[in-house]
């Protein structure tokens, strides 16, 4: 009975606090993968056409889907 | 009966060691759930820090306190054009994502073609039937040449490069669309060589360009050429494919933009002996090599841009005046302007991505501060207006900022500078600050649509002034010069000045102004900062120049660079500039709170300012949040890097004096 109550008990603490772990990951960027801002204030940094590619450029959106830098089409 | 009752005492006995046992399991499990309950509540009440990102002295964000900020991606559009389809009428889109998207038809729902390649420049072979894109994402600052063929459905790369550092910044297809036409830079070398690819073979000339070169158009055996020597010494060359030579154009005036139009050359020209300042448009024949300026209307004020129809009997023209934009259309006889047509857009939008859909339609995307951007065409002959994409814009986000207000200081030479300023639409006390200084320097802040903006000014109460300091594209040559080499500090008093005029400022909290800055904007900001220990509460430097000196270091650097911010080999003004940061004068920094951002892919300034300007002000006490992200290059931006920015200033604004 208490190696049975012990396993259960260590089981469930390792069950919640492993899911703990991953929460902070996967839950947490899961939900707010659905919460997005979207246009970047440094949209306003616009590649001219007084500035080469290398020295203006600086589009850059990154991982995150929903933000564009400042990538504006030429 | 006492056996009786001797039993149930034993079986009372047995129940209360088994409850007892039962209360310790009970136990046991309601601790197991209690002791980890706060650790779990802790990880999913934060707001989480991406993976890719390192970062030191930033406050755990609770989600509750920054996730009001965001909203779903389905709540918002904005959509702006890559390239028209003038075969099919369509056109190839992009959105927030930066993904290549086919709208075949007005308002039809976008087809995504291509994804996370972040494209730099997109463009539609003149038969329809494929197009042409620039990535770098295999490479940083080193764009690859690839083809998408709506046939495949598939994206092909087409030209290998192979030296240490090269790239193809600029290309073009040949009028029939039987070839591409492109500038391999090698920045190493420092030189560029023009190049064409037939899908057989690619094929370069032996012409030897110093320096960086754009191929701007091409056709029959003239191709035009420019070279970038310097923000105002645009240089325009025309190349001979079947001798290879290279004849100037325009090695004296500043020729931003140029087309070729049958057997005429236009270009748009500043400084040479035709045209002294903006607005200015040449033409000249390609066989007489008589140069003319065309007669641009006296209330034309700039030209952004120009574009000629396919037949050439029509001039396209944007400009714009206090950063409202306008686009003009005018008929055009032999190099002659002879009339324009009625305007037919209201005086409210910045205006980007013109393209001549066929010769009697023009494309183009409008937004303004609190417009996301859409697309229209407008039929020149029937005067009929097609939406093509319309925008959608979350309650969240509605009607909170007031139209941008033009704002106009003099700097401390007397010069007078300005920028727009984005304000909450109701406030009830002084409003905080944050003025915005933009990268570049070459390049121009026009009001566009800005979801930081309006977060920041609804949630905050700011007032964001968006600066367009000496050195800013748009205000002529000797604007643009008035920061170079060693006049560099005459940008940062643009800057304090704006201060000066901020304190007259009945509505605006002088005592609570923040900087920020990307790039070279974050230069200025840093600098700024230390140079008024006392008026600044904090600075946000996103992945900045930090040091001049560092900069120029880098190997990458060519002439263009060194016009700009000087010979690095000139040790007098090196030291000048140096002075001028905030690394190694750290003992000069008033503890003012600081906002870092570093990519580690960032090519172009060496990432050893970063760690030492961070190391060096927080050994000194201070204040300072840095994000350093293992994924990104000279660009670091996101949700949690906005989340970052809006706690910063929250903390700012907050804290007493």
């Amino acid at each position: 009975m208490k190696k049975r109550q012990s396993f259960f008990c260590i089981a469930l603490l390792s069950t919640t606090l492993v899911a703990n772990v991953f929460a902070g990951g996967t839950i947490g960027t899961s939900t707010f993968g659905f919460l997005d801002n979207v246009i970047n204030a440094v949209a306003l940094l616009l590649r001219g056409d007084s500035c080469p590619v290398r020295q203006c450029q600086d589009c850059r959106p990154g991982e995150e889907p929903d933000d564009n830098g400042n990538c504006r089409p030429r | 009966m006492h056996v009786m009752a001797g039993e149930k005492m034993k079986m009372n006995i047995k129940r209360r060691i088994r409850a007892s046992k039962l209360g310790r399991f009970a136990l046991i499990v309601g601790l197991t759930f209690l002791f980890p309950s706060p650790v779990l509540s802790q990880d999913s009440d934060l707001f989480p820090v991406p993976e890719s990102y390192q970062v030191e002295g930033i406050p755990p964000m609770k989600k509750a306190e920054v996730e009001h900020l965001f909203f779903e991606p389905g709540t918002v559009r904005s959509n702006l054009i890559w390239d028209a389809d003038r075969k099919n009428r369509r056109l190839l889109i992009t959105d927030r994502t930066n993904n290549i998207y086919l709208l075949s038809s007005p308002l039809a729902q976008p087809e995504k073609l291509v994804e996370k390649v972040v494209p730099n420049s997109v463009k539609m072979r003149p038969n329809g039937q494929a197009f042409a894109y620039t990535s770098d994402l295999e490479d940083e600052d080193n764009f690859q040449l690839f083809l998408y063929d709506f046939e495949k459905k598939t994206s092909t790369k087409l030209v290998t490069l192979k030296g240490k550092d090269e790239s193809i910044d600029y290309f073009l297809w040949s009028r029939t669309g039987d070839h591409i036409l492109y500038i391999r830079a090698d920045y190493d070398l420092k030189r560029s060589t023009l190049c064409s690819y037939d899908f057989q073979r690619e094929t370069c000339f032996p012409t030897e360009m110093k320096g960086v070169w754009e191929v701007m158009d091409a056709e029959g055996d003239k191709v035009l050429l420019k070279y970038w020597k310097a923000a105002t010494a645009q240089h325009l060359y025309i190349l001979d494919r079947k001798t290879a030579q290279l004849t100037p154009i325009d090695e004296k005036g500043n020729s931003r933009g140029a087309f070729l139009a049958g057997v005429n050359l236009y270009w748009t020209a500043e400084g040479n002996e035709f045209c002294q300042r903006d607005p200015c448009i040449l033409s000249m024949s390609l066989k007489s090599k008589k140069v003319v300026q065309l007669q641009l209307p006296e209330n034309l004020l700039s030209v952004n841009d120009a574009k000629i129809s396919g037949d050439g009997r029509r001039l396209l023209i944007t400009g714009s005046r206090d950063g409202i934009d306008y686009l003009r259309i005018f008929q055009l006889k032999g190099n002659k302007i002879t009339d324009e047509y009625p305007p037919f857009l209201p005086n409210t939008y910045v205006i980007w991505h013109t393209r001549w859909m066929s010769n009697n339609e023009v494309a183009y995307t409008i937004e303004n501060i609190g417009k996301p951007a859409s697309i229209q065409s407008f039929n020149i002959d029937t005067k009929q207006i097609t939406d093509w994409t319309k925008e959608k814009l979350p309650p969240s986000l509605e009607n909170k900022v007031s139209a941008p207000e033009v704002v106009r200081w003099k700097s401390l030479d007397q010069r007078e500078i300005s920028g727009y300023m984005v304000r909450p639409k109701w406030t009830a006390k002084k409003s905080p600050v944050l003025i915005d200084i933009h990268g570049g320097p070459q390049i121009l802040a026009r009001p566009l649509f800005n979801s930081q903006d309006i977060r920041l000014a609804s949630n905050l109460g700011m007032a964001i002034i968006h600066t367009n300091i000496r050195g800013s594209s748009g205000f002529g040559k000797e604007f643009m010069d008035a920061d170079n080499k060693e006049k560099r500090n005459d940008a940062v008093k643009d800057i304090r000045a704006l201060l000066d005029w901020v304190e007259k400022q009945p509505n605006l909290a002088a005592d609570k102004i923040f900087l920020r800055g990307g790039s070279y904007g974050g230069f200025i900001a840093l600098s700024t900062a230390l140079q008024e220990p006392k008026r600044i509460r904090g600075v946000i430097a996103e992945y900045p120049l930090i040091s001049i000196r560092g900069m120029l270091d880098q190997s990458w650097v060519d002439e263009f660079a060194k016009n700009e911010y000087g010979d690095p080999r000139d040790e007098k003004l090196m030291a000048s500039l140096d002075e001028l940061s905030p690394l190694n004068n750290a003992g000069r920094w008033n503890s003012i709170p600081l906002l870092l951002t570093r990519g580690k892919l960032d090519s172009r300034n060496p990432e050893k300012n970063a760690v030492d300007l961070k190391n060096q002000l927080k050994g000194r006490g201070g204040d300072v949040w840095y994000i350093y992200s293992t994924s990104d290059g000279h660009g670091v931006s996101g949700r949690y890097v906005f989340a970052a920015i809006y706690k910063f200033l929250k903390t700012g604004t907050n804290k007493e004096n």
